[in-house]
């Protein structure tokens, strides 16, 4: 028996957040190989894998069958937000989604570093360590590739247009609700929202870019809906298993 | 990443072992250095410390001046002439 | 850093197992040979990343995706510790040996110029076509003259023990699964079997360079010949065939002797015209390029 039901409030809270892990670390892996240069390949294929071990943790907070769950489960019953299942193969939108969601991600830890559950306790203490390395690599690639002017409209304009896709990360299940009473987390998705934009705008402030940071409300969407690029990486995802889903693989 | 600098790592093992040299990388500067070497040469843990040292800080002897101490027996001693007479001893018992 | 005053010289050094360093004066002809094979070895290295890369968004478990994201992490890795021994020997800067490959002025292994078809060929490459390169890298590891790549040698040798071990556990779950997989599996063998042998290349020459200078320990036959005896009962214990008509043991010694090869397949794959190639290569360009804004504001950074 798994530590939460899944369908319970707290299951679709920690859900969403293993959703979440589970497809930004999927979508960085596919820069294996072809990263722009191969010590930086290792580097972000490293926290592909850490984003992973990551959703690995929490899933099995969730079920006891971990690849069922998380790769056969029907698409509605999926938490992720809109910000992970975007499909982006282009480096300057890969690295600022890193640095946008590794900035929030490590404030969802810090709010299940005191949780009242000694398990997400645990997990959010290892993520913690890991998340360290997470949001210093992020961080020093912006704040390097924006001093000169041809990368550092690049990357203005990437921020431009993914800093509202960003704010669906705060877009809370409504399980929510009870993950805060019982006490698995500590912080609501609004109080987190705010938090997240105070980071970036002390980051955009250091780096001298040009940006204004408003996250407009996300609206109550409660993850509800898939991205348009989720089907396919679904499919992709299950390709294997398709060919005989009794299988162990 | 031509113009950019190369890097020499090292690491430390746990425990008693000095700082061993590992390899090296390219990187913009220290800071970036530090960051990249642990996914190039720690994957498994094999570094509990890690120095990054820019190749062109690295001065390097040369080797007709080391060479003058490859051979310095005034300096060694294999102790043979008073295993020697310790045996002789014994044997005189 | 050392010179010697004639091939002869330099050659009685080595003889006597000296290691060569970077800032030794070895004779041109060593260094430009030497180059040439850690070159070859790191290109093999990249584009064997590239080749498993295409099955991992497939992987079929989150826990099978880590492992396989590890697996090529370290080839990727190997690739970069190559580079930069390879940089060091003065003859061609990294940038020049990346364009060098993409443009298509240089070589890699055989088998990175076919492409992987359904998962079990990501495990086939994962257990034979690594077992094979393992050999051949264990045989250069054995002596191997110049020292700064004895000593990645090492560390790449050592995390292809950590590939192999993975590999065949990921072939006893094939083998041990259903007829589907176990299909599934019979299949890959069928593509990669030969690929895999001819990754030794054909019989070494009599007067191989690479051999009188120690880079390599062993002859190209003999490897091949020993990885045969090897795989063959291995394969076949787990219940597949070798898609080798002509396979046979020898009556009087015991040992697997093969049909003869058919080195056609190899001689396309060295001059990039291996069936996956040029989509391979035309891929890395274009990703290449695309990126290439990144590479030059980190590098105006410095």
């Amino acid at each position: 028996m798994p530590l939460f039901d899944a369908s319970s409030g707290v299951g679709e809270f920690l859900t969403a957040f293993a959703d979440d892990e589970h497809l930004i670390g999927s979508h960085h892996a596919w820069w294996i190989g072809i990263a722009p240069f191969l010590e930086e390949d290792l580097a972000f294929c490293s926290i592909a894998q850490d984003e992973l071990g990551h959703a690995l943790a929490l899933y099995d907070l969730v079920t006891d069958d971990i690849d069922q769950f998380a790769l056969r489960r029907d698409r509605s019953a999926y938490r992720s937000c809109d910000f992970v299942e975007m499909v982006m193969p282009d480096w300057a939108d890969t690295l600022v989604r890193h640095w946008l969601y590794d900035t929030a991600e490590h404030l969802r830890w810090e709010a299940l570093a005191d949780s009242s559950s000694v398990e997400v306790r645990g997990i959010a203490a290892r993520a913690l360590t890991e998340e360290s390395f997470h949001v210093k690599h992020a961080r020093l690639m912006v704040s390097r590739s924006v001093q000169s002017e041809q990368a550092r409209n690049i990357v203005i304009d990437s921020l431009q247009r993914l800093l509202p896709h960003s704010a669906t990360m705060w877009a809370s299940v409504a399980g929510e609700a009870e993950a805060l009473t019982s006490g698995v987390t500590t912080m609501s998705s609004e109080q987190l929202a705010e938090q997240y934009a105070q980071a970036l705008r002390n980051d955009v402030n250091e780096w001298g870019l040009d940006v204004p940071i408003v996250l407009e409300p996300t609206g109550q969407s409660h993850r509800l809906e898939r991205h348009h690029d989720f089907d396919d990486f679904y499919a992709s995802l299950n390709l294997v298993m398709d060919l005989d889903p009794t299988a162990n693989w | 990443m031509t113009a950019s600098h190369i890097f020499e790592v090292f690491l430390k093992a746990e425990g008693k072992s000095e700082f061993r040299h590992a390899g090296s990388l390219g990187a913009a500067d220290r800071e970036m250095a530090l960051l990249l070497a642990r996914e190039c040469y720690s994957r498994r843990g094999e570094g509990h410390e890690i120095w990054v040292v820019r190749r062109d800080d690295i001065g390097v002897a040369d080797t007709r001046d080391l060479s003058a101490n490859f051979v310095k027996p005034h300096r060694m001693n294999d102790g043979k002439r008073v295993a020697e007479h310790r045996r002789s001893q014994r044997e005189d018992e | 850093m050392r010179t010697w005053n004639d091939i002869e010289e330099f050659e009685a050094f080595l003889d006597g197992g000296g290691l060569v360093e970077a800032d030794d004066g070895m004779p041109d002809a060593f260094r430009q040979e030497v180059f040439r094979f850690i070159e070859f070895h790191a290109n093999s290295e990249l584009m064997g990343g590239l080749t498993e890369r295409d099955w991992i968004p497939h992987s079929p478990g989150v826990r099978l995706k880590q492992i396989f994201l590890a697996k090529t992490q370290d080839e990727i890795g190997h690739a970069h510790l190559l580079y930069m021994v390879a940089a060091d020997m003065g003859v061609k800067t990294r940038e020049q040996m990346t364009n060098d490959l993409l443009e298509g002025r240089t070589r890699f292994h055989n088998v990175f110029h076919y492409r992987a078809e359904t998962w079990a060929d990501q495990i086939a490459i994962a257990f034979l076509v690594d077992a094979a390169a393992f050999a051949s890298q264990r045989a250069v590891f054995a002596e191997c003259s110049y020292g700064p790549y004895k000593r990645i040698l090492r560390r790449i040798v050592g995390e292809e023990g950590f590939h192999m071990r993975h590999g065949e556990e990921m072939v006893l779950r094939l083998a041990n699964g259903s007829e589907t997989q176990r299909k599934l599996f019979q299949d890959a063998i069928n593509r990669w079997w030969w690929p895999a042998v001819q990754l030794f290349g054909p019989d070494s020459p009599p007067d191989d360079p690479l051999l009188r200078w120690h880079i390599k320990s062993e002859r190209n036959e003999v490897l091949r010949h020993a990885y045969v005896q090897k795989y063959v009962p291995l394969l076949q214990g787990y219940g597949f065939t070798i898609p080798d008509d002509g396979l046979h043991r020898d009556p009087d010694t015991g040992q697997w002797m093969m049909s003869a090869i058919d080195w056609e397949p190899l001689r396309a794959t060295l001059k990039n015209d291996g069936p996956d190639s040029a989509r391979r290569l035309a891929n890395a360009v274009r990703n290449h390029f695309e990126t290439r804004w990144f590479r030059d504001a980190i590098e105006v950074s410095a």
